[in-house]
């Protein structure tokens, strides 16, 4: 349990990570992420920018990010808790800081998209609804969006659907962004728009890990990164010049 | 954690487990007092009563023997003298006085003072009564002289000694018809059962309740005779009411049926016209304690038990009295309160006692209770110490890490952030002096609430010369009100009043004792914390005024001076299409048009351009627009107006809705489109464009004079805007549902979707793909 005992002295706090992996050692089970040691740390604003070709291996590192993997050894850290040691409840609530795009989408088409837009922050936070709404049409509307999507995600064309899921993981200004393969179907506006709002929130101290199958995705972006990796069966490893 | 936040996931719930045990521990430890001393309290009271109760009826017991045994001794003469009777009066009765009756009669009398007389008589008729008269003894004899019944009374003293004589009529009386008589005939030959008990009645003559006891045997010659003894009850009576039950307690004999034989409430005389002693009950609102114990007898015999009547416990014995032939019951009662005063007593002071225990313990609570609060609250200031020196150094770090820091030429907005946010300010400013001393312009002002920077304000000395003399003497200010203070009112009225703030913090930032420039913060929240980041942020902006100040005095005489030259400003209207182009007249009145198809196309710049692109992009742009002119002219559009990087193209400025002109619209948007296609492909570039159309209400107005210039806005406007900036992808017309709703059956379409927006609700949006 994180108590007052476990806590570092403030003056060593002055950052605190958002994101730490510590010889994080994920259990075998045979689920496609290896049971290796991963190592990770980004402060508030940092970037990583991960290569993974197999993006089921970089849903579950994501997944491990978000303590929903058991560790066999080793350490995940989310903005100074230890997954480990919070209950479900914390845990969740914990969850309700992150923003995330996963790979396969994660809709659900049985409620509208703006729905599933607003049900994490509905889910975590007293924000009221009307508030919530005007956030998610400003951010759609950002994204190249007319409005909040009402149609089931299904319903919506590949790349509205990608401005949506950017609209659900940029709502409520997360403190931590996990982006895999966020700009798949992207054309350069919505590009243009992504980066915007990916600098905007690096600017307010919002870490991001952005995963993708090869490192044409996020382009001339790699610039401005904070560090560069590569997740392959054996592990992070950087990558040359980052 | 963010205010809106349901749970912090920062919080352990152990702190909060000892926060609630810290409260409720104390609250909890004395309910447990106040219920172990209740509990105390209330067996001790159970167990000193159950004594008291067993004690009472220990001693109610003990009561009732006495009293069976006194009744018994008392009713014993009229036994005792039945069993005897058969054998002493068996002589035929006639006229002559039976000697042996007298005799007995006038000794039981002299030394049984309950017997009042006794009587004999025989089924001939013949009837012998001795009873007391005064002192001596009356012999009452029924019999018929000169033709008349009369009772011959003869007056004897102890031994028999004639005193006198005397007699009364007694007409047609007749003794073998009287209750004692008959009631011992139907008995005669029953044994121990013989003897036979009359109701208690009231002798009037000697103004006694009495009760007869009367026993039939054979005689001699064959009748029978009926020896009857009569026993006062008033005796009795007075007995069992002297007798002392408790403090207040009572006795009574009834019988089984509630009639009262002896005891309380029985009337001492029987005067009352109403008094029936055959049919003296017990009365259910003077003796409802009586009447229960009488019940409760009934159902479970007898023995001790409680009653409860008017609020109040009794404890009550009942008992019969099996030596009197009609079943009697003794009936005892007294209030618990004459046995157990002492343990109210007790129980009194044991609750006084209670209270003051529980009293106590409640003060330790409340003391332990506070006594953790004031712990808690330590600890939390404590803590909001260590977080707030944690964020100083945070923001110590992130000016240190802010390149060019001290470089005056560039701007550093970390340090009024900074600012604002250690001290809660609603504003943080930096303001530097000029060269001139004269005059103080704001380097920079961050607004928290809205997250924006501000700069280029300038305040004088003229107007705020008290502002500027304390500034000049390097003195700090704490304004509470800068409404009310002289040295502030005019920089709250001109800058403070913005933002409505009302504290003020003046500070001089110094650069050894020359001042040369302020930081300023407005309704600062966390006074007590400023101390350290002022003094930080003020060493930072000392360097980098005094280095502008440096560079100013440098620069003063090579600085351009202000050019004056005015040149006329142009008042392009931006129409490629003038206004009313396919309006009659020409002339459109100012005003609100309801249905108005209006085409926004949006050409997204390049970011990054050089030259040569940008040249060519020109050349492009121009050819562009020239095909645009010529395709509204061809669709009669009614203006074509450029806004930047936007042209606003409206189909017809009217009142009435006019479907041609939203029809002539979107054949201009296709045209344009293929136009901006095949243009931009021939020179190589991707469709930058997008279009947005609607149909909607606009307003419409000539502004300015002179020129004047014709301008349109409104929601339609709004909305194509929208629709042209969200259009899904580059070189696609979106539509509204409005303007889908008119156009859908001469063009082809692709729903969108439906969209959500606050003002607007839900609304769908279609692509226009090409004509039908």
């Amino acid at each position: 349990m994180a108590d007052e005992k476990t806590v570092p002295p403030a003056e060593l706090n002055i950052l605190d990570p958002i994101l730490e992996l510590l010889d994080a050692r994920p259990r075998f089970d045979g689920s496609g992420l290896a049971s290796v040691r991963y190592n990770l740390r980004l402060n508030p604003g940092d970037c990583a920018l991960i290569e993974c070709r197999d993006m089921q291996q970089a849903s579950l590192f994501s997944d491990m990010c978000v303590g929903l993997v058991d560790l066999e050894d080793g350490i995940a850290r989310c903005m100074g808790l230890e997954w480990s040691d919070l209950d479900e409840r914390r845990a969740a609530a914990l969850r309700g800081r992150i923003g995330r795009m996963v790979a396969n989408g994660g809709w659900i088409d049985l409620y509208g998209t703006y729905m599933n837009i607003l049900w994490p922050q509905l889910h975590h936070t007293r924000v009221p609804e009307e508030r919530l709404m005007q956030q998610a049409v400003q951010l759609g509307m950002q994204f190249g969006l007319p409005g909040l999507p009402v149609v089931s995600p299904g319903k919506l064309s590949p790349l509205d659907r990608c401005r949506a899921d950017c609209v659900r993981a940029f709502l409520g200004e997360p403190a931590l962004l996990l982006l895999e393969n966020p700009m798949g179907s992207a054309n350069p506006p919505l590009m243009n728009a992504f980066l915007s709002a990916l600098t905007d929130a690096r600017d307010r101290g919002c870490a991001v890990v952005w995963l993708a199958p090869n490192d044409s995705a996020w382009g001339a972006y790699e610039a401005d990164a904070t560090i560069r990796l590569r997740l392959y069966d054996d592990g992070l490893f950087s990558m040359r010049g980052s | 954690m963010s205010a809106a936040e349901i749970v912090d996931p920062t919080r352990s719930p152990a702190s909060s487990r000892q926060r609630v045990l810290q409260f409720l521990g104390p609250i909890v430890g004395v309910s447990l007092v106040i219920a172990a001393i209740i509990t105390i309290s209330l067996h001790n009271y159970r167990t000193t009563r159950q004594g008291a109760i067993a004690l009472s009826s220990d001693l109610l017991r003990s009561q009732q023997k006495y009293v069976t045994e006194e009744v018994r001794n008392y009713l014993s003469p009229a036994s005792d003298s039945a069993s005897i009777a058969p054998d002493m009066f068996g002589s035929p009765l006639t006229d002559a006085s039976p000697d042996s009756f007298m005799l007995y009669g006038r000794s039981m009398l002299a030394h049984t003072p309950q017997v009042d007389s006794f009587y004999l008589a025989s089924d001939q008729g013949q009837f012998w009564m001795v009873t007391r008269h005064g002192k001596d003894y009356e012999q009452t004899h029924f019999q018929v002289e000169n033709g008349h019944e009369v009772y011959r009374h003869t007056y004897v003293d102890q031994n028999g000694t004639y005193l006198s004589t005397a007699s009364d009529p007694a007409d047609k009386y007749d003794v073998t018809v009287r209750p004692w008589f008959q009631g011992a005939i139907k008995r005669i030959g029953r044994g121990d059962g013989a003897l036979y008990w009359t109701n208690p009645y009231a002798y009037l003559a000697a103004r006694e309740f009495t009760i007869t006891a009367s026993i039939a045997f054979p005689m001699k010659d064959g009748h029978r005779a009926v020896f009857a003894t009569n026993i006062s009850l008033n005796r009795l009576t007075s007995f069992l009411n002297e007798l002392q039950v408790g403090r207040s307690g009572r006795a009574v004999i009834v019988d089984m049926k509630g009639q009262i034989i002896a005891g309380h409430n029985m009337s001492e005389d029987g005067s009352e016209p109403s008094f029936d002693p055959a049919h003296m009950q017990l009365d259910p609102k003077t003796q409802p304690v009586f009447i229960r114990a009488l019940n409760t007898f009934k159902v479970k015999g007898p023995g001790p038990g409680l009653v409860t009547a008017r609020n109040k416990n009794y404890v009550t014995i009942a008992a019969t009295l099996p030596f009197v032939h009609r079943r009697w019951v003794l009936l005892l009662n007294a209030p618990e309160n004459d046995f157990s005063e002492f343990a109210i007593t007790a129980r009194r002071q044991n609750l006084w006692f209670s209270a003051l225990v529980v009293g106590l313990a409640s003060l330790l609570a409340l003391g332990l209770i506070i006594q953790g609060r004031r712990i808690d609250r330590l600890r939390k200031r404590i803590e909001v110490g260590r977080e707030q020196m944690r964020a100083e150094n945070a923001s110590l770090y992130e000016i240190a890490s802010t390149p060019d820091l001290f470089e005056a030429s560039h701007d550093v907005p970390i340090l009024t952030e900074a600012l604002a946010a250690r001290t809660g300010s609603r504003r943080a400013s930096l303001w530097r002096l000029l060269p001139d001393g004269e005059r103080l312009l704001c380097e920079d002002a961050f607004d928290p609430v809205r997250d924006v920077h501000s700069t280029g304000i300038e305040i004088t000395k003229r107007e705020h010369s008290k502002l500027f003399d304390a500034l000049m003497e390097g003195h700090s200010l704490f304004i509470e009100d800068a409404r009310q203070d002289e040295r502030s009112q005019n920089f709250q009225r001109i800058i403070m009043r913005a933002v409505d703030a009302r504290s003020l913090v003046f500070h001089p930032v110094m650069r050894g004792h020359q001042a040369v420039g302020v930081i300023i913060l407005e309704d600062p929240s966390r006074a007590d914390a400023m101390e350290h980041i002022v003094a930080i942020v003020s060493s930072v902006v000392a360097l980098r005024f005094s280095q502008a100040l440096d560079q100013g005095d440098q620069q003063a005489g090579a600085r351009p001076s202000v050019s004056h030259e005015l040149k006329d400003t142009r008042y392009d209207e931006g129409f490629l299409l003038p206004p009313g182009s396919g309006v009659q007249d020409g002339v459109v009145p100012s005003g609100i048009y309801p249905q108005v198809p209006v085409m926004v196309i949006s050409f997204a710049d390049p970011y990054a351009m050089d030259r040569h692109s940008a040249e060519r992009a020109m050349k492009v742009v121009s050819s562009l627009s020239e095909d645009i002119q010529r395709i509204a002219r061809e669709t009669g559009l009614f203006s074509v107006q450029v806004v930047s990087n936007r042209l606003v193209l409206v189909g017809r400025c009217s009142q009435e809705p006019d479907p041609g002109a939203v029809l002539r619209l979107a054949d201009a948007a296709v045209s344009i489109r293929e136009a901006c296609l095949s243009l931009l492909a021939s020179v190589d570039i991707d469709p930058v464009f997008r279009v947005g159309i609607d149909v909607g209400p606009v307003m419409a107005a000539m502004l300015g004079k002179e020129p004047s210039v014709f301008n349109l806005w409104g929601e339609a406007i709004n909305v194509a805007e929208l629709l042209a900036a969200s259009a899904p992808d580059a070189g696609t017309i979106q539509v509204s549902e409005q303007a889908y709703i008119q156009l859908r059956e001469h063009f082809l379409f692709r729903a969108r979707g439906m969209f959500y927006l606050p003002n607007s609700g839900v609304t769908r949006s279609f692509i226009l793909a090409g004509r039908r």
